[in-house]
């Protein structure tokens, strides 16, 4: 089938919003790492699966009008790279199950150093408010 | 919002690291170091084989006490990037009588 002015068109096009498609997908993490400080964003990944869900649209988009294998490639590159995000932000991030202190029990005593060295004990403010403990991972 | 009591932090990194990044983030609270992880594993959140060379580390988790002593609620996260807001925590702290 000659190749037409109007096909070369198409082609152009498609080439275009597949290469589009691409940059919104690989946008996807990169906004998400931007956007860590917001609790919300970061805890539901919205930033990454929007953009990569529209990186994947647009893809698809582009190979049903492009039969093309670079086009028909970067079409299942946004897909493969979705299901690659996903299954790390859900599964392996994951943490497992702890058996916590349970409410309503005494909280255990401890002294530990602080970050001058000094010992620091729970019981210091027993009776002075509440004391919110945050455990960090460790390893900083 | 002004709200009294104490925050801690625990980790199990030596003092040396947990100087090091309160001096970098210039945080004003104590960091607390459990080289031995006896305080972590006392309150049940360690999370083992999880560090560095199959070391343990903490889980990422938040308990929050009492005057009396007595642990009233806590958090431990399931996933990683998930943490309790800033906001959450000052409201179940303000429905504390002392």
């Amino acid at each position: 089938m000659p190749d037409t002015q109007d096909s070369r068109q198409n082609h152009g096009r498609a080439g275009g919003r597949a290469a589009v498609a691409l940059l919104v997908t690989l946008a996807g993490p990169v906004a998400y790492m931007l956007l860590l400080d917001n609790a919300r964003l970061r805890a539901s990944g919205a930033p990454a699966f929007g953009l990569m869900a529209t990186g994947a649209a647009l893809g698809l988009g582009a190979m049903w009008f492009d039969r093309r294998l670079r086009v028909r490639l970067a079409g299942v590159f946004n897909i493969l790279f979705l299901g690659a995000f996903t299954y790390a932000f859900f599964w392996m991030m994951a943490l497992p199950p702890s058996n916590v202190v349970a409410i309503g029990t005494s909280a255990p005593e401890f002294v530990l150093p602080d970050q001058d060295g000094k010992p620091v004990a729970l019981a210091d403010y027993k009776g002075a408010g509440p004391v919110l403990i945050v455990f960090y991972r460790g390893y900083w | 919002m002004e709200q009294s009591g104490t925050l801690l932090a625990i980790s199990v990194d030596p003092v040396g690291d947990n100087s090091r990044v309160a001096n970098k983030n210039r945080l004003d609270f104590p960091i607390l170091s459990d080289e031995q992880r006896d305080v972590v594993w006392e309150y049940g959140v360690l999370h083992q084989g999880a560090g560095p060379g199959g070391s343990d580390v903490s889980l990422p988790a938040m308990v929050l006490i009492d005057c009396s002593g007595t642990i009233i609620w806590r958090h431990v996260s399931q996933r990683i990037q998930d943490r309790p807001t800033p906001e959450a925590v000052l409201k179940l702290v303000s429905t504390l009588d002392s």
